[in-house]
């Protein structure tokens, strides 16, 4: 009895200790990344040498970090988000979850890619590809889809993997595209034919690629820089730009209200991640990712995003409607589908 | 429960002696304090916070919006059946598997008990996803055994039929661990009875045997229910277009932002085991279990007999099944590329160990810690519902009950709403994370313990207190090395699911206090398959250690102490 009571008290203690320890020196600096937990060492060491702040972070998917920003908004547990969708930051900020921050060096960053509103700074920008599997190909004699008209090709039913807009960025990403690429009708009978193709919407992003890695299917949406990743990985995979293709902007931002004595460091991060040293990193991570700063190189096997037929969206727009629509998606698809 | 149905008034008197017998008992009315209000804190209030979230809307107005579309909603519904049916399905399948392998390990004389012991526990140290990709390499449409072996050509893995192999294999372990606590201890002399009275060794079974094991049946279909219905990863990364109330909870919080809707969802994931928990309590509140009771017994009765045979065979088919599955895993984590280039060798555990190994530290450091206070706190909620009575039992029992129903995801988002402003600010510290492992673990130090308590005649206790001790003394010398199994049992489950938690700490892993889930799931999500089964090879040793270590302590601290007088 003495021993289960010692533990209740140590665990009563530590309560009270814990919550007290907070308060650091200001040379740390708390940050959410959405980028892959395998690059993300290689920018806090770099960011380390270079200005001497030691980040803190957690990997979580883009939205995770923004359900985790809403769940503590009344008391900001990081600094900055970095590497999500710059619609779901839009959202955020329209939220009132994000700060206004104007780097200085978005001057090295094309105008086509900035916030009209301020509030996130892009990182990196990342194409919608079909991660394709070339061994399918080749035994079923089938035509690699190169549109997305293709892809509602009738001979690759069953074989074609997506995400459900509602468990992934890149899904949701590309539904708010494509209705602004095919505009309302064409949106949806769009969805309703590549519905009859897909054995059924993933719920987890990786699981598409993943798929498609294994041959467990043929083809899969990701993003460029994801697919590279695989590749490189050697799996026997090819990389395939859809025609018209969508091109996300990815993006870092101040959390509002989050540890007062992080602000300053939080804006050096942002100011470092787009310079050229920053982007720069992109290669060394092996993260594949499109740098946004002019100065800074692309990997080798990269596209540059200057060589896609990229459809121009409207991302305040798109960000302003993209949780309706997944609400309608949910009711219009899924719904028909579970009537079935 | 025998104070039910007594008129009022002598109801308020036994209230009035649980008082006096308190007031008495300083030290046990210490505790009973402290555990309810842990309780209070860390289950209902994180709970209130859930309810309060499914009954407003984003802008903070009261309404049933929330639940009446939960209600009403056909795709709500259907997946709501889909998680019943699953769960369902599972607990069947995996306590009769356990069933089987508790007989035969506690009750007759099966060769290879220590090997087939040491095999089951695999299951449940490992992340459960990863056998999900074991599953995938070698029945999928390029499966080792599906297209290598037997030249099946577009093999389906992904769907139910998967998600219940999975299930049963990763629950049915723990099923094993309550069952087994509880056959081992039916004394063999009501066995013998019925064998002296010329019933057969079937017949015995049938009418001795398994009637006194079924609180821990009842217990094991619980426990494996509870943990299919609120399974996260497996349904995510398997379950192809079977949808389930635990990802659709989580889809709706981290794709729509709705807090509200998922809330209202998650309530309706509590609803089902919430009633089945209910059910089991009423059920087993009006039957004696009672074979555990102090009078001369002999050694556990071995079956020795025909039905040796069929059950090794049974055994070795499972054990060799999970072999295969953690064979794939291991093997896996030395080929170069898993799936396409099988060249041997070691980088991957190199690289593993550079990249995880901060994080697999404080895993373990967490994980010891919230064990033994699992251990502790469980089977003290145990033994103080099932044995005293005090004013605030009720709700002792209630929110003890509510831990099971809580699936992880949930208690996460209950956490951070509840902790991460003042009064009790928690998020960002290690005590959050602790406090998550503790409340959503103890599920099993209680069952088990309940269970196992309801064996025990109470005169065994009687005895010792009249002989002199102290409450705290007959529980600490008597009671508490009865408890021996389940407390083991409850030690390991905590240590093993804090180690591998992955839903629960979704919302609560802070930078300070990186997890080897998190991390495992992160190489998951960018298809480093190789590095992720060399990740999970080496958590897998290590937990296995800290099994061992867990066992040879707990057999030093509850050994039974023998006085020469």
């Amino acid at each position: 009895m003495k021993k289960l009571l010692s533990l209740v008290f140590v665990l009563a203690i530590i309560l009270s200790i814990c919550s007290g320890a907070f308060a650091d020196g200001s040379k740390e600096l708390t940050i959410y990344f959405a980028f892959t937990d395998d690059e993300i060492p290689t920018y806090v060491e770099a960011f380390k040498q270079d200005t001497g702040i030691q980040i803190n972070y957690v990997r979580m998917s883009a939205g995770d970090i923004i359900a985790r920003l809403i769940a503590e908004k009344d008391n900001p547990q990081a600094s900055v988000i970095c590497g999500g969708n710059c619609m779901l930051a839009t959202g955020a900020a329209q939220q009132g979850l994000l700060e206004k921050y104007e780097s200085p060096v978005l001057a090295e960053v094309p105008e086509e890619f900035h916030d009209p509103d301020g509030f996130w700074t892009p990182v990196t920008v990342a194409a919608h590809v079909f991660l394709v599997n070339n061994e399918w190909f080749e035994e079923e004699n089938a035509t690699v889809p190169d549109s997305w008209e293709a892809l509602l090709d009738p001979s690759l039913k069953g074989m074609v993997m997506m995400a459900h807009p509602s468990s992934s960025g890149v899904a949701s990403s590309m539904l708010v595209n494509m209705y602004q690429y095919k505009g309302e009708e064409g949106c949806w009978e769009y969805f309703e034919q590549l519905k009859d193709i897909l054995p059924y919407f993933n719920k987890a992003s990786s699981a598409g690629p993943a798929a498609v890695c294994l041959g467990e299917a043929a083809v899969a949406l990701t993003l460029d820089s994801d697919a590279l990743k695989y590749k490189n990985q050697g799996y026997d995979v090819s990389i395939v730009y859809p025609e018209t293709t969508f091109v996300d902007v990815n993006c870092a931002a101040i959390v509002k209200n989050g540890p007062a004595d992080e602000a300053e460091n939080a804006k050096a991060f942002i100011d470092w991640m787009i310079s050229e040293r920053g982007q720069n990193q992109y290669i060394e991570s092996g993260a594949c990712r499109c740098p946004v700063n002019v100065n800074a190189t692309a990997a080798e096997g990269m596209k540059a995003i200057s060589d896609v037929k990229a459809f121009a969206c409207d991302k305040v727009a798109a960000a302003a409607i993209q949780s309706d629509l997944i609400k309608e998606f949910m009711d219009k698809i899924d719904n028909a589908a579970a009537l079935k | 429960m025998p104070e039910q149905g007594k008129p009022l008034l002598k109801r308020r008197s036994t209230t009035l002696q649980e008082m006096r017998m308190l007031i008495r008992q300083p030290v046990l009315s210490i505790t009973i304090l402290l555990i309810l209000t842990s309780l209070v804190i860390f289950i209902l209030f994180p709970l209130y916070k859930i309810a309060k979230l499914s009954l407003t809307d984003q802008a903070g107005h009261l309404t049933v919006a929330n639940l009446i579309n939960v209600f009403t909603s056909l795709s709500y519904r259907i997946t709501f059946f889909n998680s019943l049916k699953l769960a369902i399905t599972v607990a069947f399948l995996a306590t009769f598997v356990a069933y089987i392998f508790a007989y035969a390990l506690n009750r007759t004389d099966l060769p290879g008990k220590k090997f087939f012991n040491l095999i089951i526990q695999l299951p449940i140290v490992s992340p459960p996803f990863i056998l999900a990709l074991a599953v995938i390499f070698l029945f999928g449409r390029q499966g080792l055994i599906t297209r290598g072996l037997l030249g099946i050509k577009n093999h389906n893995v992904y769907g139910m039929h998967s998600l219940i192999l999975i299930q049963v294999i990763s629950y049915f372990p723990v099923a094993f661990m309550t069952l087994s606590g509880i056959l081992g201890a039916i004394d063999s002399s009501v066995e013998d009875a019925a064998l002296n009275a010329g019933a057969s060794n079937w017949h015995t079974f049938r009418t001795v045997t398994f009637p006194l094991s079924m609180p821990g049946v009842i217990s094991a279909f619980l426990l494996t229910f509870v943990q299919s219905l609120e399974d996260f990863s497996n349904p995510a990364v398997i379950g192809g277009d079977y949808a389930v109330l635990a990802t659709e909870a989580y889809r709706i919080i981290t794709g729509l932002y709705d807090f509200n809707g998922g809330a209202a969802l998650a309530l309706m994931l509590m609803l089902p085991t919430v009633c089945a928990f209910m059910l089991q309590r009423y059920w087993l509140g009006h039957k004696s279990f009672v074979t555990v009771t102090g009078k001369p017994t002999q050694k556990t009765r071995r079956m020795n007999n025909g039905a040796i045979p069929p059950l090794l065979l049974f055994c070795s088919v499972v054990v060799l099944f999970i072999l295969l599955l953690y064979g794939t895993v291991f093997v896996g984590a030395f080929c170069k590329t898993w799936g396409v280039d099988y060249t041997l060798g070691f980088s991957h555990f190199k690289y593993v160990w550079g990249y995880g190994k901060d994080a697999l530290r404080k895993s373990l450091t967490l994980a010891c810690i919230a064990a033994p206070i699992t251990g502790i706190l469980g089977i003290g909620i145990a033994y103080l519902t099932s044995r005293k009575r005090f004013p605030g039992r009720g709700i002792m029992k209630v929110s003890s009950l509510l831990t099971f129903a809580i699936p992880g995801t949930v208690l996460g988002i209950g956490y951070i709403s509840a902790f991460n402003t003042k009064p009790i600010l928690l998020t960002g510290t290690a005590t959050i994370l602790i406090a998550a492992f503790v409340f959503r673990n103890i599920s099993v130090a209680i069952e088990s313990g309940s269970s196992t308590l309801l064996q025990i005649d109470q005169s065994i206790e009687e005895a010792s207190t009249i002989l002199g001790a102290s409450a705290g003394t007959t529980f600490r010398r008597i009671t508490l090395p009865l408890l021996k199994q389940p407390f083991f049992t409850g030690i390991v489950f905590s240590f093993v699911r804090s180690v591998t938690a992955v839903s629960t700490v979704v919302f609560l892993v802070s930078p300070k206090w990186p997890l080897a889930t998190s991390k495992i799931f992160g190489l998951f999500e960018i298809s480093k398959y190789s590095d992720a089964a060399a990740f999970v090879t080496l958590m897998i040793v290590v937990i296995l250690i800290a099994i061992a270590v867990i066992n040879f302590a707990v057999n030093i601290i509850l050994k039974p102490r023998i006085h020469k007088i």
